[in-house]
């Protein structure tokens, strides 16, 4: 069953009275229950815009969207106790109120009361290891904490889908680990999320999809594994420590290999259709080797590969 | 058709429809007030969780108090009672101003407002735990009384007390309603609505009082129903001393007021909704 179904969305923003901003030209997407979405694109590509359109605070101006099976323009009151928000740039919780006592506001208000209540407070403060800050107001949490609440009231009501929007961006490298780790948690247990980043390696590790936006337009979707496949440039990279890494480089340029020699180091980039056991030959017929690695191709090189070509910048502004 | 009808009136279908209509209308209306209880009673658990807090708020209190008091006494005589009735007459009309929009201010760009639209069976329920609140005016009300009760110069008309306090409440709403709106869709205004609190209050304390005494401005102000509510807390909590407008025209005046204006500003105020779904909230707009 499909828990995001969207298609053709459009939203077009009016900036000045004759000035629009397209920020979505007809997206089309979907992600199965229980799935990781990665939803990739530069600052202003309409990340947050189709957040908003899904999660029922803008309406779209064109296009369709459905969530778990229900029309979001038309039966938004019906599903949208079984979706749930997180930003880093909001913090959904009410800023001068402890974590916990908005997290017991939250709980009430989703229905829940009493010992169910007060056990799912608790399975959540321990889950994100926030049990010693709960009599903490919003306002005296560092940002790492803030994230942590967020994602804590996100989860109250059980969300079959959970948006997240940018949730490591501005943290510092540990926390923003533990969120990644607690994000996998989160799917394990069933929730489908859709994780709106510029993160790459964040979206590499996590996501099932992936979702690459444009000024307003999906550029490339699919599984990740798919669009590793069709859209990197490059198969593989291939390290090489050795005893003559000069000789070996150029060597290997003269081979028209892609090579580049760094602090002993020897780098080839194997590009599509090019295969690694004729260059392990060359190698090993050149030099000694102390140490060989192959690195797989990361979603970075897919994101240059697909924003190279002077993209890269948010939706397009357009006379009335 | 004729069994249809027959077999319904036999089991009684019609009615058990309307009965589940009824039952639907009924559980919103109660979904709405256990929310609204919960909001408020979870904010109010927070500002009494910490002595100091509920003791700065107490304090407030008492500032703008003598904020009224301490000129009033220097320049002329007054009463104690009176001088409380002024300062909990300006106290009311300025938590009245704000009685819904409140609930939205500040709310915005922290998402809680949004948090609490996935939430929330209805967002009346926030308005209503914001309307909550105004217990809070007990503490300004006992402390604008306690002076006066010393001087022994308190006397109260509590029937008509409590017909001014509805209707200040009533004519006001729809003023909220329209700050609410223009907040979510038009200016934000979060950032000025404590000076904006801080000049009402001086307006109705000293610049109200003042105008309905002197002739030329008396005409002008009579519009507000600020003026008719802060005449009749007057008239009220001095037991009928202080007379500054005929109490059945202003209780009349301030009835009808309601009754005309908060039709067109919940009009306003779902247009404010609706530009806020297209063009997303005023203060989140880049």
């Amino acid at each position: 069953m499909l828990a995001i179904k969207v298609s053709n969305l459009v939203k077009v923003f009016k900036i000045k009275r004759n000035k629009k901003i397209v920020a979505l030209r007809g997206i089309t997407f979907s992600l199965p229950k229980g799935h990781i979405l990665g939803y990739l694109g530069p600052n202003g590509a309409g990340k947050t815009t189709t957040i908003r359109i899904l999660t029922g605070f803008l309406e779209p101006d064109d296009g369709y969207a459905e969530l778990l099976g229900y029309d979001i323009s038309r039966e938004f009151e019906r599903v949208k106790h079984l979706i749930n928000i997180m930003s880093t740039e909001r913090t959904y919780l009410i800023e001068n109120m402890t974590i916990e006592r908005n997290l017991r506001l939250f709980g009430r208000l989703y229905g829940f009361g009493g010992l169910e209540l007060k056990r799912r407070i608790n399975e959540l403060l321990e889950f994100f290891d926030l049990k010693e800050h709960k009599d903490k107001r919003i306002y005296e949490l560092s940002r790492g904490l803030r994230v942590r609440s967020s994602l804590c009231r996100a989860l109250i009501n059980y969300p079959e889908v959970l948006f997240l929007d940018e949730p490591t961006s501005g943290i510092d490298v540990i926390c923003a680990e533990q969120i990644r780790s607690y994000i996998r948690k989160i799917s394990r247990e069933g929730t489908t999320i859709f994780l709106a980043t510029h993160n790459m390696y964040e979206a590499q590790r996590l996501s099932d999809y992936l979702a690459f936006l444009d000024r307003g337009r999906i550029i490339a979707y699919g599984r990740t594994e798919e669009i590793l496949e069709k859209f990197s440039p490059l198969e593989k990279v291939v390290r090489i420590k050795c005893d003559k890494p000069r000789e070996l480089a150029k060597h290997l340029l003269s081979e028209g290999y892609e090579v580049e020699e760094k602090g002993g180091e020897v780098r080839v980039r194997l590009r599509r259709g090019q295969e690694l056991n004729p260059l392990l030959v060359e190698i090993a017929s050149t030099a000694r080797i102390d140490f060989i690695s192959v690195v797989e191709p990361s979603l970075e090189e897919v994101f240059k590969h697909l924003y190279g070509r002077g993209g890269g910048h948010g939706g397009e502004e357009l006379g009335r | 058709m004729g069994e249809k009808n027959l077999a319904d009136s036999v089991l009684g279908v019609g009615s058990l429809k309307r009965a589940s209509g009824l039952s639907k209308v009924t559980d919103y209306w109660f979904k709405v007030l256990e929310d609204s209880w919960v909001i408020f009673k979870i904010e109010m658990e927070e500002l009494f969780s910490r002595v100091g807090d509920a003791l700065m708020f107490f304090v407030q209190f008492l500032i703008m108090y003598f904020t009224v008091m301490l000129p009033l006494k220097l320049v002329g005589a007054k009463p104690l009672s009176e001088i409380g009735a002024l300062f909990f007459a300006a106290m009311l009309n300025t938590s009245a101003i704000f009685q819904f929009a409140d609930a939205i201010l500040g709310r915005i760009r922290s998402g809680v407002y949004e948090a609490f639209r996935l939430a929330l069976k209805s967002m009346l329920s926030l308005y209503l735990a914001n309307l909550y609140t105004s217990w809070m005016l007990l503490v300004a009300f006992v402390i604008g009384f306690i002076p006066a009760a010393l001087e022994g110069s308190l006397a109260i008309d509590l029937p008509v007390f409590i017909v001014a306090f509805i209707l200040t409440f009533l004519s006001n709403a729809s003023i909220s309603i329209v700050i609410a709106g223009i907040h979510i869709a038009y200016k934000p205004i979060r950032g000025f609505r404590g000076i904006i609190g801080l000049i009402l209050y001086f307006l109705f304390a000293y610049g109200i009082p003042y105008c309905l005494k002197n002739d030329p401005w008396r005409r002008i102000v009579l519009v507000l129903p600020q003026a008719h509510s802060t005449s009749l807390i007057l008239y009220s909590l001095t037991a009928h001393k202080v007379v500054l407008t005929d109490p059945l025209f202003s209780m009349l005046y301030l009835v009808i007021f309601t009754v005309v204006t908060i039709p067109p500003s919940l009009k306003m105020y779902f247009k404010a909704e609706r530009i806020a779904k297209k063009y997303g909230f005023a203060s989140l707009r880049r």
